[in-house]
């Protein structure tokens, strides 16, 4: 039997990840800590696939996020 | 400027506007907006509704009408320059995507262009929107975009052999740049 994620029922919203562009200067790390939404275009600028993260990607999300050098990478609440 | 009733055809407008003769292609809503083909001019009307189905729209209301005389391939490069040029330089994408996509073009149009600048100036345009602090990128390749499905045989046919006659005409699509040249 499969145990409730400490984060579930923590979230009512859905999280999805999203660059600020402008913050953002490329140095990939996104890509490195979270393929499975984030990859890099031939310039390493981010491309985000905003679909909602599931339970577990939502650790490595966090993780991604805060391994930006520039906090370009947004975790953020979508209704 | 001229007003017009919603839904009336563009070819009234262009009567009005003393264009009816050997069109190639007419831009509509500005340097943000879409290229309508030949076929395209002769048939659509203008309303909301009508461009929508085309995947055009009015945008901010300047409609461009390219004559048989111009090079669609010199006229859309020049523009790419002028979209280069005036990214703000904040966001990546849209300094690297519209750099690539002039520079490319440039080639493309001197008959200079890699064997992949087909394949990265469609790519470019289809994946920079959305990408930007503010929505330039999302403009300016949605009119590359269409100018290179439009003018494909242009595109095409630069890319292969080099600069048309029509090349050197005069720019039809006037950019702050071109004046500065």
């Amino acid at each position: 039997m499969m145990r409730p994620s400490p984060l579930a029922g923590t979230a009512r919203s859905t999280l999805t990840v999203r660059v600020n562009p402008i913050q953002c200067v490329a140095h990939g790390l996104c890509a490195e800590l979270l393929p499975e939404r984030i990859t890099l275009d031939e310039w390493a600028y981010p491309v985000v696939d905003g679909s909602a993260l599931s339970a577990e990607l939502v650790k490595n999300a966090r993780r991604a996020a805060s391994a930006c050098p520039t906090l370009a990478l947004i975790l953020q609440h979508d209704r | 400027v001229y007003e017009i009733e919603n839904g009336a055809p563009l070819t009234d407008l262009l009567d009005r506007a003393g264009l009816i003769d050997d069109l190639t292609a007419v831009l509509i809503g500005g340097y943000f907006g879409s290229w309508l083909d030949a076929q395209l001019i002769n048939r659509i009307r203008l309303s909301p509704r009508a461009l929508t189905e085309e995947g055009a729209s009015l945008g901010a209301g300047v409609i461009i009408a390219l004559g048989a005389s111009a090079c669609p391939v010199a006229e859309t490069s020049r523009i790419a320059d002028y979209f280069a040029a005036e990214s703000a330089g904040q966001c990546g994408p849209c300094v690297n995507g519209l750099g690539a996509i002039a520079e490319t073009m440039a080639h493309v149009a001197r008959g200079t262009a890699a064997a992949t600048a087909k394949r990265d100036l469609a790519r470019w345009s289809s994946s920079l929107a959305g990408r930007g602090a503010c929505q330039f990128p999302d403009g300016a390749t949605r009119f590359i975009a269409s100018a290179l499905q439009v003018f494909a045989n242009d595109f095409d046919d630069h890319r292969r052999h080099g600069p048309c006659e029509r090349c050197s005409a005069g720019a039809i699509l006037p950019s702050p740049m071109a004046m500065a040249y």
